[in-house]
This record gives C-alpha cells, sequence and structure tokens, in this order.
C-alpha cells in the first residue's frame, strides 16, 4: 500500500515537474513575453496623403489620409468611446485651401471585459477630407499640405502618438484627376437622415428615441461626441430589431440640455448595410 | 507550416497553463465579458479587502468605520492618462492626496489589470511608486473583482465614498481628457473641498476619461 503510494506521489510529482518546466519552456519561448515591457519609442501609426486631383482655382477635390496601424493595435472613433480618444488632425497649408469637415468610415465595436465598449479602427484607417481651392489661387501654383494626426494607439497598453504626412497639389486651369476612387468614396459617403422617424419618451429620470427606418432589420448606432451619454449601448448599439431605442443617461450633462441624439449609424436593409448620419434632438 | 507549428506550440502552452487553473474552478471563458455594476450617487459602496504592494490588507470599511473619507483611484502606471498627473511638472494625484489627508481622506489606488498584463506587474508598480513619490497604497486586483464591482471602466477612474460608507462623487479627475495636461477644473479636489466643508457636492458625477481597465 506504501509503496503504491509512494509510486503515486512519485508520478505526481514527476507529472508537476513536467509541467512546470513546460509552461517555463513555453513563457521563456513565447515570441510575446507576458511580463513584456510596452516599448514606448515604436511608431505604431504612419499616415500618407492623397489628392484626388489636381485643381482648378474655385473647384474642390477631396484629399484622403491614409492611417495605417501596427497588427493587434486599434485606434478610435472621433465620437463617444467608453475610453480612449479619436483621432484628430492639425492642418497647415497655403490658406488658398480651405478644408472641410474630416469624414470618417464607422468604426467596429470593440467590446472589452469589464463591459467596456469602444469603437475602434484596426489595419488601416482612411479619413477623407473636401478642400476647396480659392479662386484666387493661381494656376502654376503647387500649395503644399501638412497634416499632423494625434491618435491613441492601444493594445496592451495606450500610447498617444503622432504622425506627420505631406502632400502638394497643382492648380491648373483645368482640373485632373488621379484617384476618381476617393471622389467616388466622399459623394457615397453616409448622408444625414431626412426627416427621421423619431419618437420620444421620457420618464423621471430618462429620455429614450426610437427610430424606424423602413424596412430595417438591424442597427448599429455609433455616437458623436455631440450625442447625449447614452445609458446602454452595450445592448442597444446594436440591434436586430424593425426599430432602434437608445436611452440616454443625463447624469453628465447640464441640466436643461436639451437630449441629443446624434452619430453614425448603419442600417440593414435587405441583405445591404446603409449607413447615415443623425442629429435629432428633444428641442430644435 | 511554420504559423502552424507556432500555433500548434501555442495551443500546447495554453493548455498546460490553463490547465491546472481549469482544475481549480477558474471561471469559464465564455463568462469573460461579466455584468459590470452601474453604481449611482448615493447607493453603498461594494466592500473589499484587497493586498497593497508590501502584502498588507487594506478593507474599505475599516476606513470608513473610522470616519474616513475613501478616494478610490483607478490605476494603472503604463496609461498615459493616468501618467499625466503624476509627472515632475503637474503631481495632480499625490497633490491633493497631500492637501486633504489632515482631514481624514484615505487615498487607495487600485489596479485592476489582470496579471499578465505588464501594467499589473508587482514589480512595476513598486518600482513606479517609488519614481512617482506615491506613498498611499496601491492595491492590487488582479482578478478585476473589485473593479468590475464598481463599474471602474478607466485609469484613472475616481470614486469618492464617504464615511457612511456611500457614493459621493464618480467620474473624471478633472475637465481636461487628453493625455497632454491637467485640466483647469479639478473635479476630485473640488469636491472634497465641499465635503471637508459639509457642503453638499455640487458636481457628483462626471464623464471618466482614460485607457480602458485591463480586465482580461
Amino acid at each position: 500500500m506504501q509503496s503504491a503510494i509512494h509510486t503515486m506521489n512519485t508520478a505526481l510529482q514527476a507529472q508537476t515537474l513536467t509541467r512546470t518546466a513546460a509552461m517555463l519552456l513555453c513563457l521563456l519561448t513565447s515570441s510575446k513575453s507576458v511580463m513584456a515591457q510596452p516599448n514606448f519609442d515604436q511608431q505604431l501609426i504612419t499616415s500618407s496623403l492623397r489628392a484626388s486631383a489636381d485643381p482648378a482655382p474655385g473647384s474642390e477635390f477631396i484629399l484622403a489620409v491614409d492611417l495605417s496601424l501596427e497588427d493587434h493595435w486599434h485606434t478610435y472613433w472621433p465620437g463617444i468611446n467608453d475610453t480612449g480618444y479619436g483621432v484628430t488632425f492639425d492642418i497647415s497649408a497655403d490658406p488658398t485651401l480651405s478644408f472641410g469637415e474630416p469624414y470618417f468610415p464607422a468604426p467596429k465595436r470593440y467590446l472589452a471585459p469589464g463591459q467596456i465598449l469602444d469603437h475602434t479602427y484596426e489595419g488601416t484607417l482612411r479619413v477623407l477630407i473636401p478642400v476647396s481651392v480659392s479662386s484666387e489661387a493661381q494656376p502654376g501654383d503647387r500649395p503644399t499640405i501638412e497634416i499632423v494626426s494625434n491618435a491613441l494607439v492601444c493594445d496592451d497598453v495606450c500610447i498617444p502618438q503622432t504622425t506627420t504626412a505631406t502632400t502638394s497639389v497643382l492648380i491648373t486651369d483645368y482640373p485632373v484627376t488621379h484617384y476618381q476612387e476617393l471622389i467616388d468614396a466622399y459623394s457615397t459617403r453616409a448622408k444625414r437622415l431626412v426627416d427621421p422617424d423619431v419618437e420620444w419618451s421620457a420618464s423621471d429620470s430618462t429620455h429614450s428615441a426610437m427610430l424606424r427606418v423602413k424596412g430595417a432589420s438591424r442597427y448599429q448606432f455609433f455616437p458623436s461626441d455631440a450625442c447625449t451619454q447614452p445609458a446602454d449601448l452595450i445592448k442597444q448599439g446594436d440591434t436586430r430589431a424593425d426599430t432602434l431605442t437608445i436611452t440616454f443617461d443625463q447624469s453628465y450633462s447640464d441640466p436643461g440640455d436639451p437630449i441629443r441624439f446624434a452619430g453614425r449609424l448603419r442600417v440593414l436593409i435587405g441583405e445591404e448595410w446603409q449607413e447615415y448620419d443623425i442629429d435629432e434632438s428633444t428641442t430644435p | 507550416m511554420k504559423s502552424l507549428k507556432k500555433a500548434a506550440f501555442g495551443a500546447v502552452c495554453a493548455t498546460l497553463i490553463a490547465a491546472p487553473a481549469f482544475m481549480m474552478g477558474a471561471g469559464n471563458a465564455t463568462e469573460s465579458v461579466e455584468a459590470a455594476a452601474k453604481l449611482s450617487i448615493g447607493d453603498k459602496a461594494p466592500d473589499f479587502t484587497l493586498v497593497d504592494l508590501n502584502g498588507e490588507e487594506h478593507t474599505l470599511s475599516d476606513y470608513t468605520a473610522a470616519g474616513n473619507t475613501v478616494v478610490l483611484e483607478w490605476f494603472s502606471p503604463s496609461c498615459p492618462f493616468v501618467i499625466k498627473h503624476y509627472r515632475e511638472d503637474t503631481g495632480t494625484m499625490n497633490k491633493i492626496a497631500a492637501d486633504h489627508a489632515e482631514n481624514n481622506v484615505v487615498w487607495l489606488r487600485i489596479n485592476s489589470g489582470h496579471t499578465k498584463h505588464s501594467s499589473a506587474d508587482k514589480a512595476l508598480n513598486i518600482k513606479t511608486a517609488s519614481e512617482w513619490n506615491i506613498e498611499t497604497p496601491i492595491l492590487m486586483d488582479g482578478s478585476g473583482e473589485v473593479g468590475k464591482s464598481y463599474g471602474a471602466k478607466r485609469t484613472p477612474d475616481m470614486y469618492i465614498i464617504g464615511a457612511d460608507g456611500t457614493l459621493l462623487y464618480h467620474g473624471a479627475i478633472d475637465n481636461r481628457s487628453d493625455a497632454a495636461a491637467p485640466g483647469k477644473v479639478n473635479y476630485v479636489a473640488n469636491a472634497l473641498e465641499e465635503i471637508n466643508a459639509g457642503k453638499k457636492i455640487s458636481k457628483p458625477e462626471t464623464k471618466p476619461y482614460g485607457c480602458s481597465v485591463k480586465y482580461d
């Protein structure tokens, strides 16, 4: 009996030793050590610029800011996130060029443990900016555009980074299109929902907006910075139903502020996703 | 082929490492996104006991029962939003903690990062505490249980608990939500001033900002 117990203990010890050795081997040889210190000097996001055309005075062109992230790293939608902040741009250019509102594509929902919901981008993010050329611009001029992109880039840790890109456009008498796809992409961007079917309801402590888009079977909602804080975007921000209900948490707003339902919508109609912008409030 | 080998090797590693934890009844992976609390102002704050970097236990209710107001700061040594409040030119957190230490205010930092993340490495936290001149405890919550019971999502995420054990303030440390510099309005300092003066907190809830708490 004692011999059997001894044999069993020896076997268990051997098994434990084998497992410990294997764990140590795994930890030592894995490409990403669990306790690896972040390299704060590594550039994790890069950028490049591309203009749709060499424009004529008084015309408009589309500027694409292409941001590329290293694998496994993400950055943020410039709207409401549980954590992090959205990409911003510092633009320097000749005064004959004026820049419109950057257009960001719809992000992805990133749900992390602890009920943390962020709206993020991975891989390559293309932001489109409409640029107007003053009628005072002179053909033959070649104004330079510099854009510094500021992004919080996160994986296991978060690192604020900047990346700078420059390009120039040739002012011509007759515009020359180089990248038609940028013009097409901008012209098919999400448009504001016209006269949306929104029904507001209120209880003592909450306000809700119920949106119905004809033919819709699923909705995804990405609130902009202007939106009143949604109360439960984890449940309500991605809904398989013919209506979208968003409940708002007014505790972060000043009393008396209107409730604002604003941001990007992805709506599944039939088998196609369509994108819209929405900006509705309880008081006009 | 190389990647397949690497994946297979990784799977073996994961199995070997995970096996003992599984046998000890560790949580199911499908439950990794647990329901988080949404504490409201005036709610009873969840009690907890956590161990600091020196191995000493700290229990919230011990502090409140002794008549203290407790500030809980969700903490990460790697988060730029935390770092900006500990730089030599800012020192926001240490300054407020020191300013109110004599007003029965206890300042506890909680690191709810999962132990697999470098920001939850004990040695790094000890080194950081020394370099940042942090004199009050950093409590380690590697399971994330306490963080989730409070619904803490960010670092820093600030909670003030009154001596009666209720939540008096939740939100941001201040009104500037980038990683560059502290804001001009410090909500926590203002709330502590109001508590000390026996006033009602004028802004008991603000929107916290920062990095995500790395629960997994």
